[in-house]
């Protein structure tokens, strides 16, 4: 008997889910490139020059929107899905280790949010957006976009294993997903929120890695700030890291019943 | 026979709850055990113990030998546990769902594929093992879900409530599916509160308030529980009045409420027939039906623990 790998067994299991599912499709796909169709017709007043790279910062917005879906609404939802169907009990009961179980839903969850990036980016150019940052630039952006996968696959794991039930799971995501998009920067200007939202934003390790994405690549007109100090990219990277390790960790204790 | 699956003094708390208090089992290889019990007497969290997905308070779970607690990876690798809910995904085909199980289980894709094709085939589902089990029926789930427990290198099956949800056809059908199984050589252990599924059985244990309370094999339990006729009772209505008639005709006084009327045991029903429904006449309820039947498992459980199983 070989070794078989387990976390590709899962990544693959987890990606079929995710494809054949229309309402996740629409909701992790759709949502933003529904957003991305219609906010530019808001930029109507706009000086022209500036339009396209208007468009570029909601395309990396809109990216982290995506990204925060999977992370936050679809990964607690399949995961809530298989706990009421008996799954877990399967696998406790099977030679398996929930932290390669769990890395294979999360690695899931990234390559299904990157197949939606790259889709979300390609529209964006179609429809005009520009980027202006160098190689290096594009390279730290790509970076921080991946820190927001990490956060939010962090955030979804948590929302897992305490909210019970894969509708009550993937609402508290989208909730969260919501709240976070609107409070944090990223639907509103970062000048016009009040002082405590700001702190908000610049401590939230997504919405502070959208803004250093978008810092890098439109500038710090688009953005409000400069993000890139010592300590909120220190700050942002340790909490991304560290939301996924307590999603790892209680997942692994509360999901997998002993 | 040599021992497949021992259980020593087994205790179980849930807080202020006991849930198993000190069961004792010894199985043997081959052998097809079916523990029968109300829901809550403790059956799944004995099975949950012994397929390592919960852990217990005290005592001592052993399968070929190995402790579930001291060697799990060991015993992982040779049970097969089928829960009661259906855990299949129903977005990928059976082929799929086989393949996933048969890797997690250690096989390398090569085998995975061929397992998951030869168990299909001894499923009876080699023809929809390209459907998704989205479109499958009850019945082919349940048979593709125990297929998962039937991976190259499993010895011993765990089976929780496996009927649950099957059309009567759907249910013979599965159940002739682990006889053949069971005649393969591969150790059953079942749980179900259904005593005509615990009838395939070579032997059969009551669980009672988290013990063991009787076991045997099927038929020695009915000869030893004494039932010669159990007599069903259709009535319009029930109440305190019509139990009390009835209950006269019993041979051992104990009276079981069903959900159309009630059920007692007679040892000579032909005579005891007539003088009772003339006896519901008398108190103007008039049996609706009345017949009589070789005594079941079930009722061999009511004898044993003054319970209805499915109460």
């Amino acid at each position: 008997m070989m070794k078989s790998n387990i976390l590709a067994t899962v990544v693959g299991k987890s990606l079929k889910e995710f494809t054949r599912e229309r309402m996740v499709i629409f909701w992790t796909y759709a949502v933003p490139l529904f957003f991305l169709a219609v906010l530019p017709m808001m930029y109507g007043g706009a000086p022209a020059g500036v339009v396209p790279r208007l468009k570029g910062g909601l395309t990396l917005t809109m990216v982290t929107f995506l990204v925060m879906t999977a992370g936050q609404s679809n990964l607690p939802g399949s995961i809530a899905m298989d706990t009421e169907r008996g799954l877990y009990l399967k696998m406790a009961s099977m030679p398996v280790s929930p932290w390669k179980e769990s890395l294979g839903r999360i690695i899931a969850t990234w390559i299904f949010s990157l197949a939606g990036s790259a889709l979300m980016l390609i529209v964006g150019l179609l429809y005009g957006a520009v980027f202006t940052g160098s190689y290096s630039d594009i390279l730290v952006a790509a970076g921080f976009s991946f820190l927001t996968a990490v956060a939010s696959s962090g955030v979804g794991l948590i929302i897992a294993s305490l909210v019970k039930g894969e509708s009550a799971a993937t609402h508290t995501g989208v909730a969260i997903t919501l709240i976070t998009y609107f409070l944090g920067g990223m639907a509103l200007p970062y000048t016009s929120l009040p002082e405590a939202l700001k702190l908000f934003a610049r401590l939230h390790p997504i919405t502070s890695a959208n803004a250093s994405m978008v810092f890098l690549l439109e500038g710090e007109s688009y953005i409000g700030y400069n993000p890139l100090v010592a300590a909120q990219v220190y700050t942002t990277v340790v909490l991304s890291l560290l939301v996924l390790v307590v999603g790892i960790v209680l997942y692994s204790n509360l999901c997998w019943r002993r | 026979m040599t021992s497949a699956i021992v259980v020593k003094g087994l205790f179980k708390r849930y807080g202020d709850i006991d849930v198993l208090r000190g069961v004792d089992l010894d199985i043997g290889h081959g052998e097809f055990y079916a523990l029968m019990g109300q829901n809550g007497s403790g059956k799944t969290t004995l099975i949950s113990i012994a397929t390592g997905t919960s852990l217990p308070t005290k005592g001592h779970v052993e399968i070929h030998g190995h402790d579930i607690v001291d060697e799990p990876e060991k015993v992982k690798r040779i049970i097969g546990y089928v829960p009661q809910e259906n855990f299949s995904s129903p977005a990928l085909t059976g082929h799929e769902n086989l393949v996933y199980f048969a890797r997690l289980f250690g096989l390398d894709n090569s085998e995975a594929n061929r397992a998951a094709e030869q168990l299909l085939e001894r499923m009876g589902l080699a023809g929809d093992s390209r459907k998704r089990v989205l479109d499958y029926s009850g019945g082919m789930r349940k048979r593709l879900e125990v297929a998962t427990a039937l991976l190259p290198g499993i010895e011993v099956l765990f089976l929780d409530e496996p009927t649950t949800g099957l059309d009567p056809s759907a249910r013979k059908g599965f159940l002739g599916t682990l006889r053949e199984v069971n005649e393969e050589e591969a150790t059953i252990f079942m749980v179900t509160h259904i005593g005509e599924d615990a009838e395939v059985a070579s032997r059969v244990g009551f669980m009672d308030g988290g013990q063991i309370v009787l076991e045997g094999e099927p038929d020695r339990l009915k000869e030893r529980s004494g039932l010669q006729n159990v007599i069903e009772v259709e009535t319009p209505f029930k109440g305190k009045e019509v139990a009390s008639v009835i209950g006269a005709f019993s041979v051992d006084g104990s009276l079981q409420e069903t959900e159309e009327g009630y059920r007692l045991y007679c040892d000579e029903p032909e005579e005891a027939m007539p003088r009772l429904v003339r006896a519901l006449d008398g108190v103007g309820c008039g049996a609706e039906r009345i017949e009589t039947r070789a005594p079941s498992l079930e009722d061999v459980f009511f004898k044993a623990t003054m319970k209805p199983l499915r109460g």
